[in-house]
C-alpha cells in the first residue's frame, strides 16, 4: 500500500470515462453539463464522509448511485424510460476499465484506507472539545496527505485561530492594551458585521474602554487616544480638521446657504403640557415693579384684575399688574437623544443630516451655556449609549463640542433602547426638574417598548418631547411620546431647523 | 409572546434586505451535520421515518456539497415529511425552512414578492408592509422547500432559475442577495397536471428516488404508523392487519394494470379508520372491516386501466380477497 491515490482522483477518473461513454453512446443527446459532474465529484465525496468506513463494493455503489442522481436530470436520451438504463451501463464499464488497468485490489486498499481514517470525523464532535476535533482533523489529513481532507482541516485551522484571536480581544479590556486592541476591534465593528446590527456608534465604542457615566474629562482624553483609528477606518468626515484652520468662506457660504434653506422649512409644534401641571418654578406672586421681564406677567390673574378695575370703572395700577416670582436656582437635567441611524447619512441640501444636527446641537450647546442646566447626550443607533453622561454646560461646554465633532452614523434605529438609557442617567439625578429630548428621522423598532419607557420616564417626573425630522419618521409614535411625557412634538420638515426646534423646546420649559 | 406591534417588529425592511451579505449555506450546513454527527441525524429522523436512511444521507450529502436536491417519489410515501424532518434536524436558520406549496397558478411575484404602491405611497418605502417579501427571499441562508415542483408552471419556474443562478432576487430594481438551499419534491412525470421542468432548472438538481419499499419494510411501516396515530384511543392494531395489508398493497402494485399504486398514507388510514370504527361499536375489528375502509380509502388513490368506478371498487376487493388467501396460506406454513 505504499502508493497513495486519492479516492478523489478514483470518483474523478470514473465520472470522466462515464462522459466519454455518454459521448459516444448513440441514444444519448446530451451527454450532461458541466456542472453536473463537478456536483456529482464532490457530492460522492460527501456522502463516503458522511457514511464513515466503507468497503470497495460499497464505494462502488455509492458513485455510481449518487453519480446518477446528479446526473439524471442534466442527461437527455432518445428514449427517456431507458435513460437509467443507460447511466447504470456507463458506470459499470468505467469501473470495469478501471480496474482492469490499475488492478483492483490497489485501489480497494486504498479506498477502505481512506475512509477508516475519516470515518471518526463526522461520527458527531458535540462531545468533544473543538479543539480535539481540528486535532484529529489534522492528523487525518497528514494520512491522506492531499485532496478533499486536508483542505477541510486547514479550513478548520483557520477558523481556530480566528476564533482565538477574536476571545483574546474580548478579554484583553484592560489599561492601554485596550487600547491596542482597538484596531482589530474597530475591524470588527466595520467589516464583521453586516451594517445594520452590529454597527456601533461612537458612544458604544468610547464606552467601551471607560465606564459610561465616567467624568467627560476623561471621555474626551479616550476619544483623543482614538482619533486616529477613527479617521483610519473612514469614521470621520475628513473636513474637520480643513475647515477648523481655513476655508472659511466655504463655511461661510454654506451658513448663507443654511439660512436660505431653514426659512422655507415647515415647523410644526403641538403641545401637549398643561400649564397648571406642567412643571413650573413660580415660587410666588407680586405686584408688578419697574425693569420686570415682561414675559414673567402672569396674564390671567392680570386679566382678572384689570376687568374687575374696567367693570368698576376704576384706574388700574402697577399693583393690577401681577407678576409671577421664580425661584433664584432652577436646574434642568436635560437628556438629549440624538438618532445617529444609518439614515442620518443622508444628504439634505449637499450636507450629510448628521452634520446638520451636530451643528444644531452645538448651538444648543452654545445656548445651554448661559443657563445652568445640565446636559447629557445618548446617541442611539440599532444600539443606545450615553456619549456623556449629567454634567453642568456652563463648565463643560467645551468638551461637549469637541466630542460632538466626533459623532458619526450608521446602523438602524432603536429608540425604547435610548428612552431607556435615559431613564438610567435620571434616575441617577436628583434635580426635580427634568427633561428628555429625542431627536429622530425614521421608524424605529419595538414601538411598543418605547411606549412603556416613557410611561416610566414619566413617573419618575420626566417631561419628554420629541423632534421629528422629515417624512420617514413614525409621527404617530413620537406625538404619543410627547403625550405621555407632557412636552412638545416639533415636527420639522428639514433638518436644517433642528436649532431652531431644540431652542423652541428650551424656551418652552423656561 | 409575541404581540402584534412586535410581530411589525419582526417584518424586514426592504433597506435591510438590500444590505444582505452572501451566505455559504452548504457550509452551514456541514457544520451542522460535523456538530450534530450523522449518527444522531439518522436516528432523529427514525423518529419520523422507516427505512429511508439511504435516502437521507443522500440529501445530506448534496446539501453539504450545495447542491439543490429533488426528491422524487410517488404520493403518500413521505417526500415532504423527509425533507421537512431533514430541515428540522439541521435547524440552520430560524425558522429551520420556508416551505412553499407549489400549484400551477402560482405567479412570479408570489415566489419574489412585490411592493405594494399603496402602502409605499402612505408610509414609504421602507415601511415593512410594503415590501412583503415572498419565500425565495425569505429563504435567505436556509432550506427552501418546494412541494410538488412539477407543478410549478415556466414562468415561475424563470425566476426561482434566476435566483438559483444569480443568487439575487429583482424586485422593481431593488436588487436582495439570497442564498438557500432547495428541496423540491415530486411526482414521477406520468402523474397528471405536471409541467416540464425546464432544463437549465433541472440541471441545477439532483434527483434522489424513493423507491416502494417492500413487503417486510411496509409492513412495519404500517404497524408502526398506525399504532402512532391510534395511541391516543388506547388501541393497537393487530399484527394481521398490517400483514394483510402490506401484502395487498405489494400485489396491487405488482399488478400491470395499475399505474399508480396505493399510498402508504391512504393504507396507514385504511387500517387506523378500520380500528377507530369498530372501537366506535365497541367491538373486536375483523377483515370486514378493513375491506371497507381500504376500498374507501384508496379508491381515489389509484389509477389504472378501470373503465368506471364500480369496476376499480371491484378490483380492489377481489385483490383484497387474494391478499387474505395469501396470508391464510402463509401463517398456516
Amino acid at each position: 500500500m505504499g502508493i497513495v491515490i486519492d479516492p478523489a482522483q478514483v470518483v474523478i477518473k470514473v465520472l470522466s470515462k462515464v462522459y466519454e461513454y455518454l459521448k459516444e453512446d448513440p441514444r444519448v443527446i446530451r451527454p450532461g453539463s458541466v456542472r453536473s459532474f463537478e456536483f456529482a465529484v464532490n457530492d460522492v465525496m460527501m456522502r463516503i464522509m458522511l457514511e464513515g468506513g466503507v468497503d470497495y463494493e460499497r464505494f462502488k455503489d455509492i458513485v455510481t448511485r449518487v453519480g446518477i442522481e446528479n446526473l439524471y436530470l442534466s442527461v437527455e436520451t432518445t428514449n427517456p424510460d431507458e435513460k437509467r438504463k443507460i447511466l447504470e451501463e456507463a458506470f459499470r464499464r468505467a469501473f470495469e476499465e478501471l480496474e482492469s488497468n490499475e488492478g483492483e485490489t490497489e485501489t480497494a486498499a486504498q479506498v477502505t484506507g481512506f475512509n477508516v481514517d475519516t470515518g471518526n470525523r463526522f461520527e458527531g464532535s458535540s462531545g468533544r472539545g473543538r479543539e480535539n476535533d481540528s486535532e484529529r482533523a489534522s492528523r487525518v489529513s497528514g494520512n491522506i496527505g492531499s485532496g478533499f481532507g486536508s483542505d477541510y482541516s486547514a479550513e478548520e485551522g483557520r477558523e481556530l485561530i480566528v476564533g482565538r484571536s477574536l476571545s483574546a480581544n474580548i478579554n484583553e479590556r484592560s489599561g492601554d492594551a485596550r487600547l491596542d486592541s482597538l484596531i482589530s476591534t474597530i475591524y470588527e465593528i466595520l467589516y464583521s458585521g453586516v451594517g445594520t446590527v452590529n454597527f456601533l456608534n461612537l458612544a458604544q465604542l468610547i464606552n467601551m474602554f471607560v465606564d459610561p457615566y465616567a467624568n467627560i474629562v476623561e471621555k474626551v482624553q479616550v476619544l483623543r487616544k482614538m482619533e486616529p483609528y477613527l479617521r483610519n477606518y473612514g469614521l470621520l468626515p475628513s473636513d474637520i480638521r480643513r475647515s477648523r484652520e481655513g476655508e472659511r468662506v466655504f463655511e461661510a457660504l454654506r451658513n448663507i446657504v443654511r439660512s436660505a434653506m431653514s426659512g422655507m422649512g415647515q415647523v410644526k409644534v403641538v403641545r401637549f403640557t398643561d400649564i397648571d401641571k406642567y412643571p413650573t418654578y413660580v415660587v410666588s406672586v407680586r405686584e408688578y415693579k419697574v425693569g420686570d421681564n415682561y414675559f414673567d406677567v402672569d396674564l390671567q390673574r392680570t386679566a382678572m384684575n384689570l376687568s374687575r378695575k374696567i367693570m368698576m370703572h376704576k384706574l388700574f395700577t402697577n399693583r393690577d399688574i401681577v407678576v409671577k416670582e421664580y425661584a433664584n436656582v432652577k436646574v434642568i437635567d436635560i437628556v438629549l437623544c440624538l438618532d445617529v441611524s444609518g439614515s442620518m447619512r443622508e444628504l439634505s441640501n449637499g450636507m450629510p443630516k448628521i452634520e446638520i444636527a451636530k451643528d444644531a446641537v452645538a448651538q444648543y450647546i452654545h445656548f445651554l451655556s448661559r443657563t445652568s442646566d445640565k446636559l447629557a447626550m445618548v446617541l442611539f443607533n440599532f444600539r443606545a449609549d450615553i456619549l456623556w453622561s449629567l454634567h453642568p454646560v456652563r463648565r463643560y461646554w467645551r468638551q461637549m463640542i469637541y466630542m460632538l465633532k466626533y459623532v458619526y452614523a450608521g446602523g438602524g434605529t432603536n429608540l425604547a433602547n435610548a428612552l431607556e438609557r435615559s431613564r438610567e442617567i435620571l434616575t441617577r439625578s436628583r434635580s426635580n426638574s427634568k427633561h428628555v429630548i429625542c431627536v429622530t428621522d425614521g421608524r424605529t423598532v419595538n414601538s411598543s417598548m418605547c411606549i412603556k419607557e416613557a410611561v416610566r420616564l414619566r413617573r419618575g417626573g420626566t417631561t419628554i418631547s420629541t423632534i421629528a425630522i422629515g417624512e420617514n419618521s413614525d409621527d404617530e409614535l413620537l406625538m404619543r411620546l410627547s403625550k405621555i411625557g407632557g412636552g412638545l412634538f416639533i415636527k420639522i420638515s428639514s433638518i436644517h431647523d433642528l436649532g431652531k426646534a431644540l431652542i423652541m423646546d428650551k424656551l418652552h420649559s423656561m | 409572546m409575541a404581540t402584534g406591534k412586535d410581530l411589525m417588529a419582526l417584518l424586514p425592511h426592504l433597506s435591510d434586505l438590500i444590505k444582505r451579505e452572501p451566505v455559504n449555506v452548504s457550509k452551514i450546513v456541514a457544520d451542522a451535520i460535523r456538530t450534530k454527527g450523522v449518527k444522531k441525524i439518522l436516528s432523529e429522523l427514525e423518529k419520523e421515518l422507516k427505512g429511508l436512511n439511504d435516502i437521507a444521507m443522500d440529501v445530506l450529502s448534496s446539501l453539504a456539497v450545495g447542491r439543490h436536491v429533488l426528491i422524487m417519489g410517488p404520493v403518500g410515501i413521505g417526500k415532504t415529511t423527509l425533507a421537512e424532518t431533514l430541515a428540522e434536524i439541521l435547524h440552520i436558520s430560524e425558522p429551520p425552512y420556508i416551505e412553499v406549496a407549489c400549484h400551477s397558478h402560482m405567479t412570479a411575484t408570489e415566489l419574489t414578492g412585490d411592493i405594494d404602491i399603496a402602502v409605499a405611497l402612505q408610509a414609504g418605502l421602507d415601511h415593512p408592509l410594503a415590501y412583503i417579501p415572498g419565500p425565495l427571499v425569505m429563504a435567505h441562508g436556509g432550506i427552501l422547500i418546494l412541494d410538488e415542483i412539477n407543478r410549478l408552471n415556466p414562468y415561475s419556474q424563470a425566476a426561482l432559475l434566476q435566483v438559483l443562478q444569480e443568487h439575487y432576487v429583482f424586485i422593481r430594481g431593488f436588487r436582495i442577495r439570497s442564498d438557500f438551499l432547495m428541496i423540491a419534491t415530486s411526482n414521477p412525470a406520468e402523474y397528471s397536471g405536471v409541467y416540464e421542468l425546464s432544463e437549465a432548472l433541472a440541471d441545477r438538481m439532483k434527483v434522489v428516488e424513493i423507491p416502494y419499499p417492500d413487503k417486510d419494510l411496509l409492513k412495519t411501516i404500517l404497524s408502526w404508523k398506525s399504532n402512532m396515530y391510534l395511541e391516543h384511543l388506547g388501541l393497537k392494531a393487530p399484527d394481521t392487519l398490517a400483514e394483510v395489508t402490506a401484502t395487498f398493497m405489494t400485489l396491487v402494485a405488482q399488478d400491470s394494470n395499475i399505474e399508480v399504486g396505493p399510498s402508504i398514507r391512504s393504507a396507514i388510514f385504511a387500517i387506523t379508520t378500520a380500528m377507530s370504527r369498530a372501537w366506535l361499536e365497541g367491538r373486536e375489528v375483523s377483515l370486514n372491516d378493513l375491506k371497507r375502509e381500504i376500498i374507501s380509502n384508496m379508491v381515489n388513490v389509484i389509477r389504472g386501466n378501470f373503465a368506471n368506478e364500480a369496476e376499480k371498487k371491484d378490483y380492489l376487493a377481489r385483490k383484497f380477497d387474494e391478499a387474505v388467501m395469501m396470508y391464510r396460506r402463509y401463517s398456516r406454513r
